[in-house]
């Protein structure tokens, strides 16, 4: 080990992410999250739109706070102190968009089939469910 | 907000009252007697030698990651045993209540325990299983065994380390409490919905379980974090991708399937909280409600979760058999490829757990084909291992014989897994023994792989072998057990039973029923032998010392330095040639060469902070099963403070000057990890908080 190392591994406040953090930063970014969440939650208490205008809108609103949150308070980039980081998140993207993605066909399929007034099922044996 | 709950409550002991203590069943008094005995047993030797400062200075507050594996594998263990007790209970009760003309004892009509009791035992079973005994022990043997493999002197974050195991102890402690408090979830490890709801399990038993898996998940997820930042950050020089032992390759991406899987379960119970403790309808079965939502994250969590485990198993295997076959672990490459493969598969297989719930012939049979898919890289692994011994010289010592009876237990899960990936298949035997039996072949590989491992570190770490004698009869019955149980329960899954029986309908299934019961008496046995393999080995631990490497033939960098290994790992930083670097050394002649001069070791002082974490966190737990709210909200806030507090006062460690070090390594009397502390450094003590 180096000194240099040595040092960074017992003063905290001396890596070099954390010397990067500003807060500004910080701020900005705790005011966005706090507002647009905010913003969410009263759009959807309140029923300001239909359920299914809501839900892309909803979904802007996360993906957009995603994005502004790894940028403002990780600090995404490809530096030597955060390049880690960023390999994490290009780790994470797929895993996010396959569990989500697979939940949704699967869900999606699932209600086709048991939900839907034509299900096959249903029109043969009309006496069992009335 | 709070939902309305029927019962009393107040608000200092929330719902807590004296009726709550079960002191009226006698199948508890007896665990209650016996708990309590065994605390007794352990109290009076320490109080007796007046230990009980060298066990808070030198266990409860340390750091370094060999006593934290240890205090994590003694974790485990002792749920392992207990989870062992429920078994046995679950098969006591079978075999006791088949048939309309089967006897009832006690206050049950068949068998000697009633439903809700015998329901809080299978669920106590799998969740200690498989969260509290393998998980922890696994963790324990990444963190003794993982910086030794790369030449590290602890882990990235020695500190939240101790926290990682006291969270983990609380979780542990919170399921102890619900045995003589209350009472525990009849809803399965799985936490079956819509049973978990409010109105079908109104008790604290579900609370009691979500509580307990949530704390130790977070510590689950901490430890990831730490486990692979030390695999990143902390390799001695010239420990290179390319050389990393596999141990470490398999517990590097297990830990990415912990630090990425376990936040879903999180999500999952933090929302069945929500619904439990607001009233909120996320997986209720009315009122917007989506009850498969549910499954689905659990099961999003579950089944990487089931890779978490077997994935490090893999590993002690992969090292053990080269060790015994002396020769160098046959295709490297593609072993850890295949390693992660299986992790990467893992992600999206998910669903064969719920392919009866109908999403469609399409879905089902994407997850069908995926989940044979993991067959491949397990096969490629299969015959890596085969390969390594084919022409090896191969000794049977016992963590031998448990890594070649873990290749077995492995081909026969894994063909039946492959089974039950087949949903035609499937659709006629989920939810039967037949998937008991499958996944128990699993874990038990996991189980057998683990007691190899005891065996194979266990020198390195204490400094003595173990017997040899009673643990190979440890073997034998262990063995035995698993092969009478599951061999039975798989004929029982094809003749219809189904599982989590607290009554068994079919008298037909009795014969196979005692046949497992015989079972469970060599697993007794085999338990007699464990204890009696510690007891003779802590006996004669002066005859078996041994040296760096005990077997003689290890390939690996913890072999290199001494056993028991000292606090500071290795006196200087090793310098790494080769893959398998001990057998390089032992190949060129430099094995025992001492080094030349010594540099000055950094080390980190012992902290308190992280088990009043532990403490505060059960104190969590407690108060929000029973609803105390005071007693959630101070100890929350309290951690918070602690957490906060501690930042501000970084640890400056310690540090060995080569003379001191120069002088431990010439009179060879570098402390082992038993030892009372490392040299006296009074500010060390000092600073404990
Ligand atoms: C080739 C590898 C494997 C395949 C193809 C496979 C397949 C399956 C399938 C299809 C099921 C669902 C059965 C049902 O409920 O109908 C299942 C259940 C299960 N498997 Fe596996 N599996 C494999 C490996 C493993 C491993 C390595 C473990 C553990 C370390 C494991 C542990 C489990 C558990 C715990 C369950 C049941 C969970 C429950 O419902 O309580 N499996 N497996
Ligand atoms: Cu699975």
């Amino acid at each position: 080990m180096t000194d240099a190392h040595h040092h960074a591994a017992t003063d905290p406040l001396a890596h070099p992410e954390v010397q990067q953090a500003s807060a500004a930063a910080y701020i900005s970014a705790y005011v966005l999250t706090v507002g647009l969440l905010g913003v969410g939650l009263f759009m959807t208490e309140r029923h300001l739109v239909t359920p299914h205008s809501l839900i892309p809108v909803i979904a802007a609103f996360a993906i957009f706070l995603l994005v502004a949150q790894s940028l403002l308070f990780l600090g995404l980039d490809v530096s030597h102190s955060n390049i880690w980081k960023t390999v994490s998140l290009m780790l994470t993207v797929p895993l996010f968009i396959l569990s989500i993605g697979l939940t949704v066909w699967m869900f999606h399929s699932l209600d086709h089939l048991v939900m839907s007034p034509e299900m096959p099922g249903m029109s043969l044996q009309p006496g069992t469910l009335q | 907000m709070l939902v309305h709950l029927q019962g009393p409550w107040s608000p200092w002991f929330g719902r807590l009252t004296l009726g709550d203590i079960p002191y009226t069943n006698p199948v508890i008094i007896f665990a209650f007697l016996f708990t309590v005995v065994a605390g007794i047993a352990l109290a009076v030797p320490v109080l007796y030698y007046r230990k009980l400062g060298y066990i808070f200075r030198e266990w409860l507050c340390s750091v370094d990651h060999k006593k934290i594996g240890v205090m994590y594998i003694i974790l485990g263990l002792v749920m392992m045993f207990r989870g062992f007790i429920d078994g046995m209970m679950i098969r006591t009760q079978q075999v006791t209540a088949d048939g309309p003309h089967s006897p009832g004892f006690l206050s049950a009509q068949h068998g000697y325990l009633p439903p809700a009791h015998f329901d809080q035992i299978y669920s106590s079973h799998g969740t200690l299983m498989i969260i509290f005994a393998v998980g922890p022990i696994l963790t324990g043997l990444g963190n003794i065994i993982v910086p030794l493999q790369i030449g590290a002197r602890d882990m990235a974050f020695p500190r939240m380390n101790a926290i990682s195991l006291w969270l983990s102890v609380s979780g542990a402690m919170l399921i102890m409490a619900s045995l003589f408090i209350g009472d525990f979830s009849t809803a399965g490890w799985v936490g079956l919905i819509p049973l978990t709801e409010l109105p079908y399990s109104p008790s604290v038993g579900v609370d009691y379980w979500m509580w307990a898996l949530q704390i130790s998940s977070i510590g689950t997820t901490l430890n990831a974090i730490n486990i692979i930042t030390t695999i990143i950050a902390m390799r001695a020089p010239g420990m290179r991708w390319d050389r990393l032992p596999i141990f470490t390759w398999t517990t590097l991406s297990t830990n990415i399937i912990g630090l990425t899987a376990f936040p879903i379960l999180g999500v999952a119970l933090a929302l069945l909280g929500a619904d439990r403790y607001l009233g909120t309808h996320f997986f209720t079965g009315g009122q917007g409600g989506n009850l498969m939502l549910y499954t689905d994250l659990f099961w999003i969590w579950g089944h990487p979760e089931v890779y978490f485990l077997v994935l490090p198993a893999f590993g002690i295997i992969s090292e053990i058999i080269p060790t015994f076959s002396e020769k160098p672990l046959f295709g490297y490459t593609t072993m850890v490829a295949a390693t992660f493969a299986i992790a990467g598969v893992a992600w999206a297989v998910w669903l064969h757990h719920f392919f009866t719930m109908g999403a469609g012939p399409w879905v089902n049979t994407f997850f069908s084909v995926a989940t044979m898919l993991v067959g491949i890289p397990t096969g490629v692994k299969v015959f890596n291992w085969i390969l390594t011994m084919y022409r090896g010289r191969i000794t049977y010592t016992t963590p031998m014989l448990w890594s070649v009876s873990a290749i077995l237990m492995l081909l026969i899960g894994g063909l039946t897994g492959i089974m039950l990936a087949n949903p035609a298949i499937n659709y006629t035997v989920h939810n039967s023994v037949f998937v008991i039996a499958h996944f128990h072949c699993m874990v038990l590989l996991i189980a057998f792989a683990i007691f190899a491992a005891i065996i194979y570190w266990f020198p390195k770490v204490f400094g003595f072998r173990l017997d040899e004698h009673s643990s190979k009869r440890f073997f034998i019955f262990f063995v035995l057990g698993t092969v009478t149980v599951f061999t039975a329960m798989f004929a029982l899954g094809f003749m219809g039973e189904t599982r989590r029986l607290d009554y068994l309908y079919d008298p037909q299934w009795l014969p196979l029923l005692i046949v497992e019961e015989i079972g469970i008496v060599f697993y007794c046995i085999s338990v007699g032998y464990f204890f009696r393999m510690l007891y003779v080995s802590i006996r004669d631990r002066g005859r078996n010392q041994c040296g760096a490497d005990p077997w003689g033939t290890a390939r690996t960098l913890e072999f290199l330095t001494h056993s028991p290994v000292p606090f500071y790992n290795f006196a200087v930083t090793p310098h790494v040639n080769a893959l398998d670097e001990l057998a390089w050394r032992r190949a060129n002649g430099h094995a025992d060469t001492p080094p030349d001069h010594y540099e000055p070791v950094h080390m980190p002082n012992s902290s308190m902070i992280p088990v009043i974490i532990g403490v505060l966190s059960f104190g969590f737990g407690f108060g929000m099963v029973w609803r105390i709210w005071w007693m959630a909200g101070f100890s929350l806030l309290a951690i918070i403070a602690l957490i906060i507090l501690g930042s501000f006062m970084p640890d400056p460690g310690y540090t060995i000057s080569p003379e001191e070090m120069r002088e431990m390594e010439a009179q060879h009397r570098a402390p082992g990890i038993m030892a009372d502390s490392h040299p006296p450094h009074p500010a060390a003590e000092e600073r404990l908080v």
